[in-house]
């Protein structure tokens, strides 16, 4: 991988993280913990670091596809003529009225519809834009629902873990982990059906997960995936119905897995990154192209 | 019934690169042809961005031979063409760098000889 890759891998990773966390966020105070306000600093933060993450990141596409040096004019004829232009200016506005919303108390309605449609817009800068017709509906829509419920699920982890931290209110903590469990499993649910139509898509059969970088890739992933549903799992049938007991070792145990869960899920929006410049597998060839 | 609309698009949609690929060109790749071509026509198996996709048509000696007015068709955006000049017989080389819809680029070399009647 060159230098220019590895950036490349990084600033699509951050700007997905910081789109992943937006989304989450903001869902979490909308839907799973009312009493809780959306942190605005944090919000703020996320927005910079997603829109500093695309600029970097459009920026290195620039480059990369007109085969040039950075020039305004290249970066023009990429915003003004590709399909990743285009989304790239439309998610671009969303995340800066995101930011906005976010500061307005008023605003604060607007935030998560906002939040969702950056996130879900995302499916049309990968590989899931390219196809066409009906199967390029397909593809984008699964790609949105995986983007959308990978939002929901890890995005919303950071929120919990603040809530599980910072309340001492043991019924406040068993209402929300039950409601936060409720949307997580359903969340979970969707990415990894979604995630196994996305990888058909891709050609990524069982014999290409082992035989392809791209299906290496995807098999590090998977990993990571089912530890963190190993947590989710602990978390939901082990440690929520013993959170009622005094002696508060389950709440211990859910802060240290909710930061573990996030640790994971941070790898694999990593691999995530990388798996969006590897091409995918080709039918009946059993090497990555580069 | 819409279940089974998903699983049967699954089941019998073709397979996507996500990188273009030169899937078919017109001459045909290393062929040759009698008649000089008066476009050179390359089909991709996706999507082309219209902004970095070009072609240009050397001859034997490496001059170009093409009008350097290389398009994307609007009618099936896979498609690339260029118009060439009158060519006498010879073996030319085809050039080709495209960026496909997901920002991936690719490029490559073919050549065609044309005979001459």
């Amino acid at each position: 991988m060159s230098a220019v890759d590895a950036w490349l891998v990084a600033v699509r990773a951050g700007h997905i993280l910081a789109c992943l966390l937006l989304f989450g966020e903001t869902l979490y105070v909308r839907r799973i913990d009312p009493q809780a306000r959306l942190r605005v600093r944090l919000t703020i933060g996320a927005v910079a670091i997603a829109l500093v993450c695309g600029f970097a990141w459009l920026c290195i596409e620039a480059v990369a596809m007109s085969g040039e040096s950075l020039q305004v004019a290249v970066l023009g004829t990429v915003l003004g003529a590709t399909q990743f232009g285009h989304v790239w200016l439309a998610r671009s506005v969303l995340l800066v009225m995101l930011g906005i919303a976010a500061c307005m108390p008023r605003g604060r309605r607007a935030a998560l519809p906002l939040a969702g449609l950056q996130l879900a817009l995302l499916a049309l800068a990968g590989h899931a834009g390219a196809a066409s017709g009906l199967r390029r509906l397909a593809e984008v829509l699964v790609d949105a629902v995986h983007l959308l419920a990978a939002g929901g699920w890890l995005g919303s982890l950071p929120a919990l873990a603040a809530t599980l931290a910072s309340t001492r209110s043991r019924e406040t903590i068993l209402r929300v982990t039950r409601r936060y469990s409720q949307i997580a499993y359903a969340a979970a649910t969707a990415v990894v059906a979604t995630g196994i139509v996305n990888a058909r898509f891709r050609n990524a059969g069982p014999v290409e997960l082992v035989t392809t970088d791209y299906g290496r890739l995807l098999l590090i992933k998977l990993a990571f995936v089912v530890a963190m549903l190993g947590l989710a799992a602990t978390n939901r049938y082990r440690l929520t119905p013993r959170l009622a007991q005094p002696d508060g070792r389950a709440l211990a145990a859910l802060r240290r897995n909710a930061w573990l869960e996030i640790a994971f899920g941070i790898v694999v929006v990593a691999v995530v990154g990388a798996l969006g410049i590897t091409p995918p597998p080709m039918m009946g060839m059993s090497h990555g192209m580069h | 019934m819409r279940a089974f609309a998903v699983a049967s698009l699954l089941a019998v949609a073709p397979p996507l690169w996500a990188h273009a690929f030169l899937d078919r060109a017109m001459p045909a790749v290393g062929s040759t042809v009698r008649d000089p071509p008066a476009r050179v026509t390359l089909r991709f198996s996706e999507r082309l961005e219209p902004a970095f996709s070009k072609a240009q048509v050397l001859d034997a000696s490496g001059r170009r031979v093409d009008n350097d007015d290389a398009s994307v068709s609007g009618d099936d955006a896979a498609v690339l063409s260029v118009s060439v000049r009158a060519l006498p017989p010879g073996v030319y080389t085809v050039k080709w760098r495209v960026l496909s819809v997901d920002t991936h680029v690719t490029e490559g070399d073919f050549a065609f000889t044309v005979a001459g009647r």
